[in-house]
């Protein structure tokens, strides 16, 4: 008496527990037609829609149309096979396999067998590819551009995102369920690029979940079996509007509600994940390294207060020439620049740490003479130390020294010790003076299509100035000058230029990376050879030589090539107020202590090269440069990241424990009153055991047509007798006057076995959902998520049947 | 069986619990005697336990029965039977159109010997009245028949005379689009508890049946296997049968979704839901039980309700019969939940109040 039971089409009975799961709406209607064939192609169009608020994290379309063609070559075949057959997760195989053929062909080609098979080669391909994707994702600030690893995970995922969806509407018929991935795309697409999510998005994945409620509805009413036109139509216009109605005035409200209410005050999850962009990607030397001048983009999300943290201490001892005070610490040199953002070059010349280190031309100048010991705490990347090292020891193998960026490449670790002897430079501003600019190769270079306005800028700011280093200070006074309203400022704002530099020198307000950036790129056009540093500043060493430096000390600087002096740096950030004793000052730039126009919000000002470290394209990537700030702050940001993807991870599992486990309790609690005699919760918990197993339990049946119907269900005799004899049971105690009824140990005996006999005779998957997601702990929601044309049938049991049904009830 | 029911009789009155024996006995000479009349009422009526059970079942609610069918399947024949089975007073009235109320309920004529007006009862002064094509009757008449079954006594010039018990029509029609009949108003089908047609028999029961019927009528062999005395026994044993609560919220559930349905103009009465659950007892006790269960109910709607509800046009051109309409509900109206856990003073105790 069950609908499942009631089959009228040919699978009547050929394998019952399979046909069991199988929703009756199928049998009423012709193979032929292949309704699962349309859903197939509906949950297509959905989740084409669904995905197309991810347009918020990349910038360009390629990769949608590219994330549309494979879910196409997902799907569509198994849409043309479910013209012919039931739908079964098997039909989905081709469509896989087709999808595996069309990324290797498309992406992972150069070892792929006939361009299309996956070897081992491939594999190796694919994770190079998604070294690069992870670095891109680690040191990138979304919108990311669509890169090849990109769009090559995009597309997978997303074709595997379409057989989830198609997996939930199609086959398990629960198509209310597919609002979770809707809402997981939607959610990573707005919590990401941290800011709200145009709702035009909201629109679009709201249409595709009422896309896929609305096939639900369909299949409702049609599986009811009759359809008589004049009735139908007004009843199933209504239905059919209801959900939508539902739809409209959920999405209504969605829009409308954000104005009502104040501003988002902070976002946990969209923090985690952009810290976790920030920070994350700790890698083994190979984090991406290039200053992005680009307000938006850099500091698209302005970065949030994360605790200093100290990353390593450093001990200066035997100085030899008191009056010059440790410069900062150097950790990754920046000297490419591509007209939207700088790069480390990645053909300099290194060689192993061991064979020794120095700089290619000796300085004549005078130097500061110091021994440094840098204690590492927490930090990974490249070890950071002043210039120029005389001799680096504690570093281990493996390092190599760049012999032009000054720099050391390996990855340090925690309680490492490197004690370094230093050679600093110190220039007099007459040597300076005096100097022409370098002839190195390429580091005057910048793309021909800078910006006039630029171009005049630095005509104007270095009008009259002769030598280079007359230029340079220039730029850096520019930015130091007061009048020139240049404030220190965490909150950046976009500009209208499309081009980021002038953004940044209209809104005059940034931190060190775009001031370093912007002050290299200038020095270059002035003629004089530039490239952008990252490192840390620090504090004034104590009396005993002392000093750590923090997440806070990370910072960018510019260093100006000049002939025979080599790479002398400059700050161009103004710095303000306590930030102010962190900047060394350099003789031959000192800052202007007058500017303090900083915006009060820069409480941090040294606080990220990280956020604004981004690798403009993966090639650009590839490289072993490292770091240093991001190293810096990955340390803490990355702990932080997985202490809430665990949290969170952890709080899904117990999450997903909750039925269960509150259906144990229930179960628990009903057999021991059963054990006491009463037969009633015993009947229910073969309710919702049934319920659990998506068996449409009907009100409206009695206890022993249950029984009757649930016999049906199990074929050993043994539990039918047991079931009738429950529901007699429950017939004495609901409804006789008083019971001599059977012993609460037979009650419970009764109940075992037909629950046991119920659930050996349900198909698997039911029967993994009754154990996992009882239905019945959550009657409302089962319901919502429940496949339409699973029930109904039984309580509007169409006339033409009507008959027969009705003298199975009159033999009852 | 006499005395098992006098056993019941005697324990019925007591407000406790009745010890489980008396119980059992009870019902069970219910069930026999349903049994017995039923069996005997077969002999005559072939295949047709179902229709003969709610006869029974109407008689042993202190109903009347309305059996509707084409003419020469049985109708008149069954109620015979059922009249014959009871060794009781039975009368037969062949309603015509020409027949007056008079004939029906009974005359005053004046005696020239005492001088005085005397009345002459009617049929239906009688047990069991066999009401023959009763809608071939002028409504005058019609109304006159009715009106003693609902009020159990009969007025003629101001006396009033009561009827005696038990007292059960078995009127027997024609469908309505039969010639020469008048149609039972609404209000007047609705005294009737239950309705049923004979339908035709199967096919080996009608060849039984040739062969039977062409040598003898074997309803004059047919004996009586109870009389009144037991009857109105078995009814005061219906009466006891135990209705739980929810069981009534059950049977008003379902009368008013009768009356909630868009394909029902004009849906179940108070009185027929009061009929569908005195027709529930005696179902109930004919089954052996002391109580009510909603198998029952869900049994007895169609009989009980069909002749009372009145579809809507659309459901008429929608070919749907209020058989089906009812059947529909009662697939759909869910049976009163009940308090999984039991009051804390103990389920059991409260429910033996009940």
């Amino acid at each position: 008496m069950t609908t499942t039971q009631l089959p009228s089409g040919a699978d009547a009975g050929q394998a019952p527990p399979a046909a069991a799961a199988r929703p009756a709406g199928e049998s009423d209607r012709p193979a032929g037609l292949g309704p699962d064939a349309i859903r197939t192609l509906r949950v297509l169009l959905a989740a084409g829609l669904a995905i197309t608020p991810m347009l918020q994290m990349v910038s360009d379309v390629d990769w949608l149309i590219e994330a549309w063609l494979g879910m196409a070559i997902v799907l569509l075949p198994a849409a043309a096979l479910r013209v012919r057959w039931p739908a079964t997760t098997a039909q989905l195989l081709p469509g896989l396999l087709l999808l595996i053929g069309y990324v290797t062909n498309r992406y992972l080609s150069a070892h792929a067998w006939l361009g299309v098979v996956p070897t081992r080669a491939s594999w190796a391909d694919l994770r190079t590819l998604s070294d690069q994707l992870g670095r891109t994702i680690a040191d990138g600030v979304a919108p990311i551009h669509s890169t090849a690893p990109a769009r090559l995970f995009l597309t997978a995922g997303l074709a595997v995102l379409a057989i989830l969806i198609d997996l939930l509407a199609v086959e398990l018929r629960r198509p209310a369920l597919t609002g979770i991935p809707i809402l997981i795309v939607f959610v990573v697409s707005g919590a990401v690029p941290r800011r709200s999510v145009n709702w035009v998005w909201f629109v679009a994945a709201a249409i595709a979940y009422l896309l896929l409620l609305s096939i639900g509805a369909k299949d409702e009413l049609s599986s009811w079996g009759r359809v008589v036109r004049q009735k139908a139509t007004r009843s199933s216009v209504r239905n059919a509007f209801s959900g939508r109605r539902i739809g409209l005035i959920a999405i209504a409200i969605a829009v409308l509600l954000p104005f009502a209410l104040p501003g988002r005050s902070h976002d946990v999850l969209a923090d985690a994940l952009h810290n976790g962009n920030a920070g994350d990607g700790e890698g083994t030397g190979s984090g991406g390294g290039s200053v992005r001048l680009d307000p938006l983009a850099a500091l698209k999300g302005q970065l949030t207060d994360s605790r200093p943290e100290t990353l390593f201490s450093v001990e200066i001892t035997n100085t030899q020439s008191g009056d010059a005070a440790p410069f900062y610490l150097r950790s990754t040199v920046l000297n490419k620049y591509n007209g939207t953002a700088w790069v480390p070059d990645t053909d300099t010349s290194t060689r192993p740490v061991s064979r020794g280190v120095g700089s290619r031309t000796a300085s004549a100048t005078p130097t500061a003479n110091f021994t440094a010991t840098i204690t590492i705490r927490k930090l990974g990347g490249p070890a950071p130390i002043f210039a120029d090292p005389e001799s680096l020891s504690g570093l281990g193998g493996g390092w190599t020294w760049s012999v032009d960026n000054l720099t050391v490449q390996g990855n340090v670790s925690s309680g490492q010790r490197i004690s370094e002897s230093v050679r600093q430079p110190n220039p007099t501003t007459d040597e300076l003076s005096r100097a022409a600019a370098a002839a190195a190769p390429g580091s005057t270079q910048v793309p021909a299509s800078m910006p006039q306005s630029v171009r005049t800028l630095v005509q104007q700011i270095t009008d009259g100035k002769a030598s280079p280093y007359a230029k340079a200070r220039a730029i850096s006074d520019y930015f130091h000058d007061p009048n020139n309203g240049f404030s220190y400022s965490l909150q950046t704002k976009g500009g209208e230029s499309g081009n980021d530099l002038v953004d940044f020198l209209s809104a005059r307000a940034g931190y060190c990376q775009q001031y370093a950036a912007a002050a290299a790129v200038m020095m270059r056009l002035a003629g004089v050879p530039a490239r952008v540093v990252l490192g840390f500043t620090h504090q004034a060493p104590d009396k005993s030589g002392r000093f750590s430096v923090t997440t806070e000390d990370a910072h960018a600087w510019v260093e100006a090539d000049f002939q025979g002096l080599g790479w002398v740096p400059f700050d161009p950030t103004p710095l303000t107020g306590g930030q102010a004793a962190r900047a060394v000052t350099l003789p031959w730039a000192p800052q202007s202590q007058a500017v303090g126009v900083a915006s009060s919000t820069a409480e941090n000002p040294h606080l990220t090269g990280s956020s604004g470290v981004t690798g403009d394209t993966a090639a650009d990537d590839t490289t072993t440069t490292t770091s240093t700030a991001a190293a810096a702050h990955r340390g803490s940001n990355a702990a932080t990241v997985w202490l809430v993807i665990g949290l969170i991870v952890l709080l899904l599992v117990v999450l997903g424990l909750v039925p269960a486990a509150v259906r144990w309790h229930r179960r628990r609690a009903r057999l021991r009153s059963g054990a006491r005699g009463y037969p009633e919760p015993l009947w229910q918990e073969l309710a919702d055991t049934a319920r659990d197993l998506g068996l449409a339990w009907v009100g409206s049946r009695t206890p022993r047509q249950v029984a009757e119907w649930l016999s049906e269900m199990s074929v050993d005799d043994h539990s039918a007798t047991a079931m009738r004899a429950l529901a007699e049971a429950v017939e004495r105690d609901r409804y006789a006057r008083a019971s001599d009824a059977a012993g609460g140990a037979e009650l419970v005996a009764w109940l075992r076995l037909a629950r046991s006999s119920l659930v050996h005779y349900a198909a698997r998957g039911p029967r993994w959902r009754a154990r996992w997601a009882p239905a019945s702990v959550a009657p409302a929601l089962a319901a919502a998520a429940r496949w339409p044309g699973r029930r109904g049938r039984y309580q509007a049991r169409p006339t033409s049947t009507g008959a027969t049904e009705r003298n199975e009830l009159l033999h009852r | 069986m006499d005395e098992a029911i006098n056993a019941s009789a005697g324990v019925a009155g007591t407000p406790t619990r009745a010890p489980s024996h008396a119980a059992e006995s009870e019902t069970i000479s219910v069930q026999e005697a349903g049994e017995r009349i039923a069996a005997n009422i077969g002999r005559v009526i072939e295949g047709k336990p179902d229709a003969v059970r709610l006869g029974i079942a109407v008689l042993l609610a202190e109903g009347h029965l309305l059996i509707e069918d084409v003419p020469g399947v049985g109708k008149t024949k069954f109620a015979k039977a059922l009249a014959r089975s009871i060794d009781c007073s039975v009368r037969r009235v062949q309603f015509t159109p020409d027949l007056l109320p008079t004939d029906v309920t009974g005359v005053s004529v004046y005696n020239a010997e005492s001088r005085d007006f005397e009345f002459k009862p009617g049929p239906v002064f009688t047990n069991i009245l066999v009401g023959d094509e009763i809608n071939r009757a002028s409504p005058k008449t019609q109304a006159a028949l009715l009106e003693s079954m609902e009020e159990r006594q009969v007025t003629v010039d101001g006396v009033t005379y009561s009827l005696e018990m038990p007292f059960l029509v078995l009127a027997t029609q024609n469908p309505l689009d039969m010639e020469g009949t008048y149609p039972l108003p609404e209000a007047q089908r609705d005294r009737f508890t239950a309705r049923i047609s004979m339908g035709y028999p199967n096919r080996l029961a009608e060849i039984a049946m040739l062969a039977e019927h062409a040598a003898t009528d074997p309803l004059d062999e047919l004996t009586a296997v109870s009389d009144a005395k037991q009857v109105r026994r078995l009814i005061d044993a219906v009466r006891e049968v135990f209705v739980a609560d929810s069981i009534k919220a059950y049977a008003v559930d379902i009368a008013t979704a009768t009356r909630q349905a868009p394909e029902i103009r004009l849906g179940a009465s108070p009185r027929a839901t009061l009929q569908l659950l005195r027709a529930s007892k005696a179902w109930a006790a004919l089954d052996g039980r002391d109580y009510v269960i909603p198998d029952d109910l869900q049994r007895l709607v169609v009989p009980v309700f069909a002749h009372r509800v009145l579809l809507t046009a659309e459901s008429h051109m929608g070919n749907r019969s209020a058989d089906d309409v009812l059947t529909a509900i009662v697939r759909a109206v869910p049976i009163p939940a009940q308090p999984e856990h039991p009051s804390p003073n103990g389920g059991r105790a409260a429910a033996s109040v009940r």
